[in-house]
C-alpha cells in the first residue's frame, strides 16, 4: 500500500457513515439507507450533511449524533488530518531545524536544544504547555538556551521521524560552521526549496 | 534570531498547521515578549513567561506565537515592526501563490519548493525596510 493509499483509507475511516457504524448506531443495512438517501437529496440539488439525514430518518438519535461527532473529531486528529500538521512530513522539522542556527546559539546551547527536542519526544510529544516546560528545565541547566526556540521547534513536531531530523538539522547547521550569511532566514529557505525539489517527491 | 527572521519562520509555521479562529492573536505575540522582557524583576523568569504567555495567547497556533517570542525586542518600535511585517507577509504571500497556475511552476518546483522560494524572495525585496 503506498502512502497515498494509506491516507486514503485513513480519510475515509474517518467519514461519519462508518465512525456511526463502528460505534454501533447503526447497521451496515442503515447506513446504506442512509447514503441512498443522502445521494438522492442530493441528485435533487439540496445538500444536507450524512448526520442530518441520518437524523431525520430517526437512525441515531441526537445525543449518538454528537458522540459519533466528537469520536470523527478524534480520529481525524490522531491521524494529523485535522488541527495537526499539514505539511508535516516534509516541513515541520526543516522549519524546526532552522530554528538554533537562526538563534546564533553557541555550541553548548546548541547540544542542549538537540537534547531538549529529543528528551521532549518522550515528555512532552505534541502539547505546547510541554514544551515550554522542557524548555524551562534545559534553560536551567543550560542557561544560554531559549525555552521559546524549544518550544516553538518541539511543538512543530509529530512522530519520532521528525524529532530525529529537526534534531540533526538543527546540530548540523549548529554546530557545523557555515558561513554567517547561511544563518539567516533568507538563505536557509531557498536552500529548504531547492532541497525539496531536488530530493522531494514529484509531484 | 532576530525578529525579521523569526517573521519568515513564523509564517512558515503558521503555513504548517490549520488556521484558528482568533489566529489575529499571535500578533501580541512580539508586543508581549517585549512587555515581559522589559519587565526587570522577572529577571531569568522572563524567558520561559514570555513562553508561557505565547502559548496562552493561541494554543492551537502556539509553535507561530513562540517562534515570535524567541527574538529579544529591544524597543516597543520594534515589536510593533515584527507583529506588522509578519501580517503583511501573511497577505503577501497568498497573491503571488493565487496567480501562479500549477502548469506554469515546473513539477519538481510545485507544492513547498515554490512557496519556500516565494518566501525567499521576500526576504530580500524586504530586507532594506528592515535596516529602517
Amino acid at each position: 500500500m503506498t502512502p497515498v493509499d494509506r491516507s486514503r483509507a485513513t480519510e475515509e475511516s474517518c467519514h461519519f457513515g462508518r465512525v456511526v457504524l463502528s460505534l454501533g448506531f447503526i447497521s451496515p443495512e442503515q447506513l446504506q439507507e442512509a447514503l441512498d438517501a443522502h445521494e438522492e437529496l442530493k441528485a435533487s440539488g439540496v445538500h444536507a450533511v450524512i448526520g442530518d439525514v441520518m437524523l431525520d430518518l430517526q437512525l441515531i438519535t441526537a445525543a449518538e449524533c454528537g458522540v459519533a461527532l466528537n469520536e470523527q473529531d478524534r480520529l481525524l486528529r490522531a491521524s494529523g488530518l485535522l488541527g495537526g500538521v499539514r505539511g508535516a512530513p516534509s516541513l515541520g522539522w526543516l522549519v524546526a531545524g532552522m530554528v538554533p542556527a537562526l538563534s546564533n546559539l553557541p555550541p553548548s546551547g546548541v547540544i542542549a536544544w538537540v537534547g531538549a527536542i529529543l528528551l521532549g519526544l518522550a515528555l512532552a510529544q505534541s502539547s505546547a504547555l510541554r514544551w515550554v516546560g522542557v524548555g524551562w528545565i534545559t534553560a536551567v541547566i543550560v542557561p544560554v538556551s531559549n525555552p521559546a526556540a524549544i518550544a516553538g521547534a518541539g511543538s512543530l513536531l509529530r512522530g519520532w521521524r521528525m524529532h530525529v531530523g529537526a534534531a540533526l538539522l538543527g546540530g548540523t547547521l549548529g554546530l557545523i560552521p557555515l558561513p554567517e550569511t547561511l544563518h539567516q532566514a533568507g538563505p536557509l529557505l531557498l536552500l529548504a526549496a531547492i532541497a525539496l525539489a531536488v530530493f522531494g517527491r514529484k509531484r | 534570531m532576530t525578529p525579521y527572521d523569526a517573521t519568515f519562520v513564523a509564517l512558515v509555521a503558521s503555513r504548517c498547521l490549520e488556521r484558528p479562529k482568533r489566529w489575529w492573536l499571535v500578533l501580541l505575540a512580539p508586543l508581549l515578549a517585549y512587555g515581559i522582557g522589559s519587565c526587570e524583576p522577572l529577571g531569568r523568569f522572563a524567558a520561559p513567561l514570555a513562553a508561557l504567555a505565547a502559548v496562552a495567547l493561541v494554543p492551537r497556533w502556539a509553535p507561530v506565537s513562540l517562534l515570535l517570542v524567541v527574538p529579544v525586542y529591544a524597543t516597543l518600535a520594534q515589536s510593533l515592526w515584527a507583529a506588522a511585517t509578519w501580517l503583511a507577509l501573511d497577505v503577501l504571500f497568498e497573491i503571488p501563490l493565487e496567480r501562479l497556475r500549477d502548469e506554469a511552476i515546473a513539477p519538481r518546483l510545485r507544492g513547498w519548493p515554490i512557496r519556500l522560494l516565494i518566501l525567499g524572495v521576500l526576504y530580500y525585496i524586504l530586507l532594506p525596510l528592515a535596516w529602517l
